[in-house]
């Protein structure tokens, strides 16, 4: 294995479940084995995208001035962007609160499906690789504090009721973190590897490197 | 002891999956295990990080000017940049609050640009491995703060929705939000191709 971060090779071993690696040269992390094997994160994923699903479901915050009241969902931030002339950015919130987050919980449920059964799934490989770049713009944990901020903001001049939605979000963000402190994404590389199927990249095709 | 570097063997590793793959002397190579295409080292990653950078910095400035959000609250026009909205929290005496909103988006992506542009002057500097070290601690915290820059465009989000209350108050998002989000994404892009492995590129060549 190579450092991502100093590109120094070492020969790395399985650890003991609970440990993690560290690269000789730079002290930077490489892999961990986590306890408790693929069922946790299986588990908690799934519980985090029921949350999740409902947290799109109900309304986060209720606003209420003298009788006229306002609410608004996840979707309705960005929406509400975007029907007051901010499109781009209005996207951008969709994206990062809404799109991405449901695409990493659906799309690492299903890699763990397949890898819990030993399924070589129909674009197992791809859903993995995208799952890979993915997490730094996932940012349902930046908003939960965004709404407790315009929360503080609004109650001088409203009563603000808190709906079950924001419940329902922040405990799909702490299985969310649950979940991913259950998995590596090295150990789920090998695992998927060592499904037995198809591969979808022929070996000895021209272009493709040769494992070291 | 000194243990080889994966470029000095002619390999080089995968930059989705880890795999370890074999560099023949030319041509596009791509990852027999994902898929993805391997580099040595990201292509032209100091002149991405660059001009990321820089457009960053330039959005910074009409992000600050422009007002973030106009409340109208019984007939009356109010606009606010961002440093108003820390300053309108301070008076009002919520120094958490205005804590939190001057560190997530004056600090951070401040200290993102700044931090970036010092390990792109540096990293064409030779310095010894405790200097790289730090460097690469420096730019580990820098690829992972920058998502928290995105609370006060949510903030102006959550208000747009839900301050429609017609003639009473209502709120518009202005010109500097937009401004704003696109300083967050810059830097995080700028981050993300900025390849750590050229820290310690320089201190044995």
């Amino acid at each position: 294995m190579a450092c991502r971060e100093c590109d120094t090779l070492q020969r790395v071993s399985l650890v003991a479940p609970g440990c993690k690696v560290l690269c000789r040269e730079c002290g930077s992390f490489l892999y961990r084995h986590p306890k408790g094997g693929i069922e946790r994160p299986l588990a908690l994923m799934l519980g985090g995208l029921l949350l999740y699903l409902l947290a799109n479901a109900f309304p986060l915050v209720t606003l209420d001035i003298g009788g006229i009241s306002r609410e608004t969902s996840l979707a309705g931030t960005g929406w509400a962007l975007y029907q007051h002339d901010m499109k781009l950015l209005g996207i951008l919130v969709l994206a990062t609160t809404v799109v991405v987050p449901m695409t990493i919980f659906s799309g690492t449920l299903y890699v763990l499906t397949g890898l819990r059964w030993h399924k070589r799934l129909p674009g197992i490989r791809g859903t993995l690789l995208l799952l890979s770049h993915m997490h730094p713009w996932e940012m349902a944990d930046v908003f939960v504090i965004s709404v407790l901020v315009a929360l503080v903001k609004m109650s001088g001049m409203a009563e603000v009721i808190v709906g079950g939605g924001l419940y329902a979000l922040l405990g799909a963000i702490v299985l969310g973190i649950a979940a991913r402190a259950g998995m590596d994404i090295f150990l789920l590389w090998n695992m998927l590897e060592g499904i037995p199927g198809r591969r979808h990249v022929p070996e000895g095709r021209p272009g493709v490197g040769e494992v070291a | 002891m000194s243990l080889p570097r994966a470029r000095e063997l002619g390999l080089a590793s995968c930059g989705s999956c880890f795999q370890v793959v074999r560099m023949p002397g030319g041509g596009e190579v791509y990852c027999p295990r994902c898929g993805s295409r391997v580099h040595f080292r990201q292509p032209h990653s100091l002149s991405r990080t660059w001009a990321l950078l820089i457009a960053s910095m330039i959005f910074y400035i009409p992000a600050n000017v422009y007002p973030v959000m106009t409340n109208t609250y019984l007939g009356a026009n109010s606009s606010s940049t961002i440093l108003g909205g820390v300053a309108l929290f301070l008076e009002e005496g919520d120094w958490l609050l205005a804590l939190i909103i001057f560190t997530a988006s004056i600090l951070v992506p401040l200290a993102k640009m700044m931090s970036l542009l010092y390990l792109l002057v540096n990293v064409r500097r030779r310095h010894p491995p405790s200097r790289a070290r730090q460097h690469a601690r420096l730019y580990r915290i820098t690829e992972l703060v920058g998502r928290w820059s995105m609370v006060d465009v949510f903030v102006i989000g959550i208000l747009t929705a839900l301050v429609q209350m017609g003639a009473i108050s209502t709120v518009e998002p202005g010109i500097g939000a937009l401004a704003f989000g696109a300083v967050v994404v810059l830097t995080m892009l700028a981050a993300i191709s900025f390849d750590p492995r050229l820290i310690w590129d320089r201190d044995n060549s």
